[in-house]
C-alpha cells in the first residue's frame, strides 16, 4: 500500500492555513509567556510535522484495519493512567515520559473517531437499534474513563464526534431525537455522580457569573472579558495588551490565547482567525464530499468535527458563553499533545484525499 | 443522501461561528469603553507619597522637632491569618475554610515546621518572641477577619475581601540595621516587607515642651471635617483635566497624625505640607509595580523658627527644679518669648505610651500654666494699683497711710501680711514692701471704675493673643463695691491672671509703657531656604501713661531688690527690677510670683516666676530662682560679686 501518493492530491488550500494558524499561535505565545514556551511549542510543530509527512505515507484504510486495537490500546492505557498517573493540578491526565509529559486522551478523540468509522461504515441502508448503541457505548466508555481524570472539556467534544458521525452515516431522525432526550435525561445523574465539585462551581460560575466574580472560575471568565473587550477594534497591538502582559488574564498561553489575540489585536484580526477555522472546516467537508470511500468519509467528517467542537467551544468560553472547560485552540495553543493529536489528525485527513479510492462496496 | 446531510452540518457550523462573531463584535466595538474602564481601574493601584513635615527649630537654629525616618515590619496577611490560626493563643473562626483549619493540631509539627521556622526565625531576626509578633497583630486580623466574616455572610458566598491582598504590622520602629537585615534577607522571609514611615522627634526630650506641643491620631469626625477642607485643591494647572481630577489633593487620611497642643498645632497648616499621590499599573496577584504612569511629588511641610532659646529655656526649666510652676523670659520691647518653662512637663517622644498617666496626673503635667493656669497675682498686681491711683492723683509721692497691721472697712478686718504694721508708709515704702494697708487705702479713695479700667488697659481679663492654642483669659471681676476694690487693689479676690499675661505688664512697665504682643514664631522658612512669613510685630498698644508716675514705679521696682522683700538674695549685682507676690489660694498654701526685668537701666530680659502651692513667700522661694536664672543670662556679673 505504501508508494500509491498522488501529490496532485495534496490539499494546497488547507495546508497554508494550518500554516498561518500555527505562526499566528507562535507569536502570540510569546507575546503570553516566555521564549522557554516558544521552543517547546516549535519543537512540538517540528514533531507534528515529521509525524504529519511519515503518517501520509501508509494508506489511510491500515488505520480502519488496525482501529479497534489501537481503540482497545487507548482504552487500557486510560486504565492504567487512572491508577498509576501523576496526578497535576488534582488530575490525572499525563503520563510523564522525561520531562515531556503525554495525554493519553487526546489520542482516544481520534482512536474513537477511527473505530466508529470502522463500525458503522457499511451501514448505508440506515442504522437499526443495535448500531446506534453500540456506537454509543464506544463513545461512553473512553468518555466514563477521561471525566473521571477528569477531563471534562475533552469528553464532552466527543458527543459532537459522535452524533456527526452518526448523522453522517445515515442515523433516521427518529433516532437521533430519542438520542437527544435520553442523553437530557441521563445529565442530571452526571451532575449528582459524575462531576466534581470544581467542575459543578465551573458550570454555576458560567450560569451566574456576576456571583462568582471574585473565585476561580468566575474570575477567569471576566479576566478574560476585561481582554477582549479592551481589545475594541484595532487592539492594543503585539506585546501590548495589559491584561496579558500584567498577568492579569490567566491561562495565557494555552485555554486563553484567543483572548490574547482578541486584546492585542482587536476585532478585525480576531475575526481573520475565525475566517481561518471556516475555510478549513469548508475544505474539510469539500474532501468528504468527494470521498466515496465510505469509512474514509466518517473519519473526515469525525475529525472535522473535533477540529470544530475545539475551535468553537474554546473561543466561547474565552467570550463568556460557554463554561470554561480546558480545551484547546486547534493549532494555536501551546500544548504538546494536543498539537500532535491535531497534526496526527491533519494528516489522515491529508491521507484519505491522497489515497482517494473508489467505494468498492457501492459499485 | 450524503451531501444534503455534509450541508447541515455546515450550517450549524457556521451558526456558531456567526453566534460568536455577534458576540465578539459586541464585547470588543459596543461595551470596548466599559472593559478598557474596568481594565484601568483593576490594573492602576494609587498610592500615597507622604510629605515630610516641617521642622521646628528655636532662634539659634536648635532642632527643637524633627521628622526622621522610622521602619514598621509587615506581613502579608495570609502568612499572618496562618500563623494565628497555628499559634494563636484562641484560633481565628473563619466561614471559609483553610487548608491550615484543618491541621490546627499543635501537637502536629511536620504540618507547620515550615511555617514555625519562619516565624521563629523572623522573631529571632527582630530580636522578640513569636509570641509578641502574634499579639501585635492581633488587632489587625480580628479585623480583617470580620470584614470578611460580614461580607461573607451578606452574600453568602466565599468572597476575597481587598483586605486580605495587604501588608500588616508586626512590629513598628525596629532599627535601620534590623530593616536592611529583613531586606537582604527577602527569600528566606517571603511574605515580609519594610515599610518605612516618618516619625516625629524631639531631639530635646521634655524641653519646651509644652510649646512645641505634640501630635495625636485624627479622629472620625475630626478627618471628615478636614478633608472638605481640600476639596478640588488643584495643584497644577498645566495638566490635562483628566489628569488633573486624578491628582487632586486628598488632604488628610484617615489614620493621619494631625498637631494636638503648642507649636505643632498652631502651625499645623505650615507645619504639614501636601500629601503626593503615585498611580501605578501592578503586575496582577503579587502586585510588583510595573511601572508609574502618573505621579504627583510630594510638597514638604515648611520649617518653623521660634523665638525660643533653647539655652534659656533648658536652664529656666532646670532653676525651676522639682517646684511646680512656671517660668517666662521676654525680650520687653518686642514681645519675644525666650523662655517658657513649665514644671512639670512630659516627653512628647514617649508621650504615646505615657498619655493615660499623665492625663490623670492631679499636678496635671499636661497643662501649659503660663497660658492656661490663672491664678491669683497677689501683690504683683499692686503696680497696676499704683498707676492707676497716681495717673488719677488719688494719690501722689507725698501721700502716707499709716499701717498698724490692718484696716478696717465697714467692719471687716483687710489685714496686712505683715502683723506689727509698716508704720507710716508713702508709694516709696508701700512697693518695696508691699504693704496692703497702703493699698487698701487706696482703693477706699480711687473710684471704683478706675481699678478695672486700668487693669484693662494692662491687659488682664483678655487674652494676650500668644501664637499657642488654648490661652485662657484669666478673670477680671466688675468692680461694682468698695470691698471688692480693695481686694482686687493687692491682687486677691476674684481677680485671676496669667503667668503671660503679668509679664506682658512688667514688659509695660519695663519699656516705658507699651503693651508688647507676646509670640513664639519668629519666621517661616520653606525647604529651599526662603523666608515665607516672618512675625509681623504690630507696634503694641502704648498705654497713656505720665512718665514721672512710671519713673516712680521703676524706681520703687528696683528697692524691692535693695531693701525690700527680695533683698539679700543676690539680685542687686544684676540691675534686677521687680516685685514679689503672694497669693493666698484660700487653703493652706501660697502661690509665690516674682516678676520684674533687668538690668532696669537698659532692660534687656523681662522675666516672671510662679511657684504653684507652697509654704514659702515670693521673695524667700521665688527670689533664689531668680537668682538662678539671672547667674545664667548674666554670667560675668555673677563671678564679679
Amino acid at each position: 500500500m505504501i508508494g500509491s501518493i498522488r501529490t496532485k492530491n495534496f490539499d494546497w488550500i488547507i495546508f497554508p492555513v494550518i500554516c498561518i494558524l500555527l505562526t499566528i499561535g507562535v507569536f502570540f505565545i510569546l507575546s503570553a509567556s516566555n521564549e522557554r514556551y516558544v521552543m517547546k511549542q516549535l519543537v512540538w510543530i517540528g514533531i507534528g510535522f515529521v509525524l504529519f509527512f511519515i503518517l501520509l505515507y501508509f494508506d489511510y484504510l491500515l488505520f480502519g484495519y488496525y482501529s479497534y486495537i489501537i481503540y482497545i490500546g487507548v482504552i487500557c492505557l486510560l486504565v492504567l493512567l487512572l491508577v498509576t498517573g501523576d496526578a497535576v493540578k488534582g488530575s490525572r491526565r499525563w503520563f510523564s515520559i522525561g520531562s515531556f509529559s503525554v495525554q493519553p486522551s487526546e489520542f482516544m478523540k481520534i482512536t474513537l473517531i477511527l473505530a466508529l468509522a470502522r463500525f458503522l461504515r457499511y451501514k448505508k441502508h440506515g442504522l437499526g437499534l443495535f448500531d446506534v448503541g453500540a456506537a454509543v457505548l464506544l463513545t461512553i466508555v473512553p468518555m466514563a474513563l477521561i471525566i473521571k481524570q477528569p477531563d471534562l472539556g475533552t469528553a464532552l467534544t466527543m458527543i459532537p464526534v459522535l452524533i456527526a458521525i452518526l448523522y453522517t452515516a445515515g442515523i433516521s431522525i427518529f433516532y437521533l431525537g430519542a438520542l437527544f432526550f435520553l442523553s437530557l435525561a441521563v445529565s442530571p445523574l452526571l451532575w449528582f455522580f459524575v462531576l466534581q465539585p470544581y467542575q459543578k462551581l465551573r458550570i454555576l460560575g458560567f450560569l451566574w457569573p456576576e456571583k462568582t466574580a471574585d473565585w476561580g472560575a468566575g474570575y477567569h471568565r471576566l479576566q478574560s472579558l476585561i481582554a477582549i473587550g479592551s481589545g475594541g477594534l484595532l487592539g492594543a497591538g503585539w506585546g501590548n495588551g495589559t491584561q496579558n502582559r500584567l498577568k492579569f488574564l490567566p491561562e495565557r498561553h494555552t485555554d486563553f490565547i484567543f483572548a490574547v489575540i482578541a486584546e492585542e489585536w482587536g476585532f478585525l484580526r480576531a475575526c481573520f482567525i475565525l475566517f481561518l477555522y471556516v475555510v478549513f472546516f469548508m475544505c474539510g467537508l469539500g474532501i468528504a464530499k468527494n470521498t466515496r470511500e465510505p469509512f474514509g468519509r466518517l473519519v473526515i467528517v469525525g475529525l472535522f468535527t473535533m477540529f470544530a467542537t475545539q475551535a468553537i467551544i474554546n473561543i466561547a468560553m474565552n467570550l463568556g458563553i460557554a463554561p470554561i472547560v480546558g480545551i484547546t485552540l486547534p493549532f494555536v495553543s501551546y500544548g504538546g499533545s494536543s498539537m500532535l493529536t491535531s497534526f496526527v489528525a491533519l494528516s489522515i485527513i491529508f491521507n484519505i484525499k491522497i489515497h482517494s479510492k473508489i467505494d468498492l462496496a457501492s459499485e | 443522501m450524503y451531501p444534503i446531510r455534509n450541508k447541515s452540518i455546515f450550517v450549524i457550523f457556521l451558526l456558531f461561528v456567526f453566534c460568536i462573531v455577534a458576540r465578539l463584535f459586541y464585547l470588543q466595538i459596543m461595551e470596548s469603553s466599559k472593559y478598557k474602564g474596568i481594565s484601568k481601574t483593576r490594573r492602576i493601584r494609587s498610592y500615597p507619597l507622604e510629605a515630610v513635615r516641617g521642622t521646628i527649630f528655636d532662634r539659634h537654629g536648635n532642632v527643637l522637632a524633627i521628622d526622621h525616618h522610622a521602619f514598621d515590619i509587615s506581613v502579608k496577611y495570609r502568612n499572618l491569618l496562618y500563623c494565628h490560626i497555628v499559634y494563636g493563643k484562641n484560633p481565628v473562626q473563619r466561614i471559609t475554610e483553610l487548608p491550615a483549619h484543618k491541621n490546627t493540631d499543635k501537637s502536629c509539627k511536620e504540618c507547620h515546621e515550615d511555617l514555625e521556622k519562619w516565624l521563629d526565625g523572623l522573631a529571632r531576626v527582630l530580636n522578640t518572641s513569636r509570641d509578641r509578633l502574634l499579639k501585635n497583630s492581633k488587632k489587625a486580623v480580628k479585623k480583617v477577619e470580620q470584614i470578611k466574616k460580614n461580607m461573607e455572610k451578606k452574600f453568602g458566598r466565599p468572597i476575597l475581601v481587598r483586605e486580605e491582598n495587604g501588608y500588616y504590622p508586626v512590629i513598628s520602629d525596629v532599627t535601620l540595621e534590623k530593616a536592611i537585615r529583613i531586606e537582604i534577607e527577602k527569600d528566606i522571609f517571603p511574605g515580609v516587607r519594610v515599610t518605612p514611615r516618618s516619625k516625629r522627634v524631639y531631639p530635646e526630650q521634655a524641653t519646651a515642651s509644652h510649646v512645641i506641643g505634640y501630635m495625636g491620631k485624627l479622629t472620625g469626625k475630626e478627618w471628615e471635617e478636614h478633608s472638605e477642607k481640600w476639596d478640588n485643591f488643584v495643584l497644577d494647572s498645566s495638566r490635562s483635566e483628566d489628569e488633573n481630577s486624578l491628582l487632586l489633593y486628598d488632604g488628610y487620611a484617615k489614620d493621619d497624625f494631625i498637631g494636638r497642643t503648642g507649636v505643632e498645632a498652631m502651625y499645623e497648616d505650615e507645619l504639614r505640607g501636601m500629601r503626593g499621590k503615585r498611580f501605578e499599573e501592578i503586575i496582577c496577584k503579587n502586585t510588583q509595580i510595573e511601572k508609574v504612569v502618573l505621579e504627583r511629588p510630594p510638597v514638604s511641610g515648611n520649617d518653623i523658627y521660634l523665638t525660643i532659646d533653647s539655652k534659656i529655656q533648658s536652664h529656666a526649666e532646670k532653676a525651676l527644679g522639682n517646684n511646680r510652676g512656671v517660668i517666662i523670659v521676654m525680650e520687653p520691647q518686642t514681645g519675644e518669648i525666650l523662655a517658657l518653662a513649665n514644671n512639670p512637663r512630659y516627653n512628647p517622644n514617649t508621650l504615646n505610651n505615657d498619655f493615660t498617666r499623665l492625663n490623670r496626673d492631679s499636678k496635671k503635667p499636661l497643662l501649659n500654666r503660663t497660658i492656661q493656669g490663672a491664678l491669683p497675682p497677689g501683690s504683683v498686681f499692686k503696680v497696676i494699683t499704683a498707676i492707676a491711683a497716681m495717673s488719677q492723683n488719688t494719690i501722689n509721692l507725698h501721700t502716707n497711710f499709716e499701717c498698724n497691721g490692718y484696716t478696717n472697712y465697714k467692719n471687716i478686718i483687710f489685714r496686712c501680711w505683715s502683723d506689727s504694721g509698716h508704720g507710716s508708709v508713702a508709694i516709696e515704702d508701700a512697693i518695696p514692701f508691699s504693704c496692703n494697708v497702703f493699698f487698701f487705702e487706696t482703693a477706699k479713695r480711687l473710684e471704683k471704675e478706675l481699678l478695672y479700667d486700668w487693669a484693662k488697659k494692662f491687659g488682664i481679663g483678655e487674652k494676650t493673643g500668644i501664637d499657642l492654642l488654648f490661652e485662657k483669659a484669666g478673670n477680671l471681676p466688675d468692680i461694682k463695691t468698695t470691698a471688692t476694690a480693695m481686694n482686687v487693689a493687692i491682687g486677691q479676690g476674684a481677680l485671676l491672671t496669667t503667668p503671660l499675661q503679668l509679664v506682658r505688664v512688667y514688659a509695660a512697665i519695663a519699656n516705658g509703657g507699651t503693651l508688647v504682643q507676646p509670640h513664639i514664631m519668629s519666621k517661616i522658612k520653606n525647604k529651599q531656604g526662603e523666608i515665607l512669613k516672618t512675625f509681623s510685630p504690630d507696634t503694641g498698644k502704648k498705654i497713656d501713661m505720665r512718665p514721672e508716675i512710671l519713673s516712680v514705679i521703676q524706681k520703687a521696682l528696683q528697692e524691692v531688690v535693695t531693701r525690700g522683700t527680695a533683698k539679700n538674695k543676690g539680685l542687686e549685682v544684676y540691675k534686677v527690677a521687680g516685685k514679689t507676690g503672694t497669693a493666698e489660694t484660700g487653703r493652706r498654701d501660697n502661690h509665690a510670683w516674682f516678676a520684674g526685668y533687668a538690668p532696669y537701666d537698659n532692660p534687656q530680659y523681662v522675666f516672671l516666676i510662679l511657684v504653684e502651692h507652697t509654704q514659702e513667700h515670693g521673695g524667700t522661694i521665688a527670689g533664689p530662682i531668680a537668682k538662678e536664672l539671672m547667674s545664667f543670662l548674666y554670667p560675668e556679673l555673677g563671678q564679679s560679686s
